[in-house]
């Protein structure tokens, strides 16, 4: 299976409100050398939703799954419910694929409160469950502090991504503006392609003054 | 290439700090502050880059 062991399944929300907080979760995962699978990664209509996830969830070892959106807002708003049926493809898929390298997945549960996650699904009691506030740069150090706990490697400070990532939108947005695009342009971007920005621009930085 | 200064989100406050310098030049307590304190480095010739909390650029003042 290849890059099993590097992969991150991210069952999160797509919506608007929650892209500050994605976009600095998938440079996170690229800054510590790891690769995202998110279901945006590619647009095939012809492609079974269902099919798509369970590719993505056989191929990663890890998975980050946010459950900001467990709890509706207002009244009459239905909460969303993928993310927690996809943690429970993802946990099953850990507990009776037969396959013994499944028993080696681990997962992250972000949340927007602290303890929300148990009053509405107290099955993942003893999981590893993280808070982020709703804030760009908790989703940073949360995960680059989960990844601290599992993996031996040095990983680089939480502070060093954050104001990384910083300079890396400053990057893209002056590489954007010479192109004779806009904000809006750099807020329109596809996942995919800026998956492929992020990657270029982390693999680049420690040589080229000019990222992008 | 202009030197350029980040007016970033840090915890409870908001810091200014050279692009590629490991620590913040000073870390303030409202984002005016930091943004005010950043203009010393504009008026010697740096860019500075004044971000949203998400990361995103508010605004970009270039050197003097």
């Amino acid at each position: 299976m290849e890059n099993f062991n590097k992969n991150i399944f991210v069952n999160c929300p797509f919506d608007k409100d929650f892209m500050p907080l994605l976009k600095p979760l998938l440079f996170t995962i690229m800054y510590c050398g790891f690769n995202p699978r998110i279901a945006l990664e590619r647009l095939d209509s012809g492609e079974v939703r269902l099919m798509k996830i369970k590719e993505l969830i056989d191929s990663s070892k890890y998975s980050v799954h946010d459950l900001s959106r467990i709890k509706s807002k207002g009244k009459d708003e239905y909460f969303r419910l993928n993310m927690p049926f996809e943690i429970g493809l993802d946990m099953g898929c850990r507990l009776y694929h037969p396959e013994p390298i499944y028993r080696q997945k681990r997962a992250l549960i972000l949340e927007t409160e602290q303890y929300s996650y148990q009053k509405a699904l107290s099955d993942l009691s003893n999981s590893d469950v993280k808070c982020h506030k709703g804030e760009p740069e908790e989703v940073v150090f949360e995960i680059r502090s989960w990844f601290s706990e599992l993996i031996d490697d040095e990983m680089p400070g939480g502070s060093m991504i954050w104001d990384d990532y910083n300079v890396f939108l400053t990057d893209l947005f002056e590489a954007m503006k010479q192109n004779g695009l806009k904000q809006k342009d750099i807020d329109r971007m596809t996942i995919a392609e800026l998956i492929n920005k992020m990657k270029t621009w982390i693999n680049d930085k420690a040589t080229k003054p000019n990222k992008l | 290439m202009a030197k350029r200064y980040h007016v970033t989100k840090r915890g409870d406050g908001w810091a200014v700090k050279r692009e590629g310098s490991q620590k913040a030049s000073k870390v303030h307590k409202s984002k005016d502050a930091a943004t005010k304190d950043a203009q010393k480095f504009r008026e010697k010739g740096s860019d500075v880059v004044i971000h949203k909390r998400d990361g995103s650029i508010e605004r970009w003042q270039k050197k003097k």
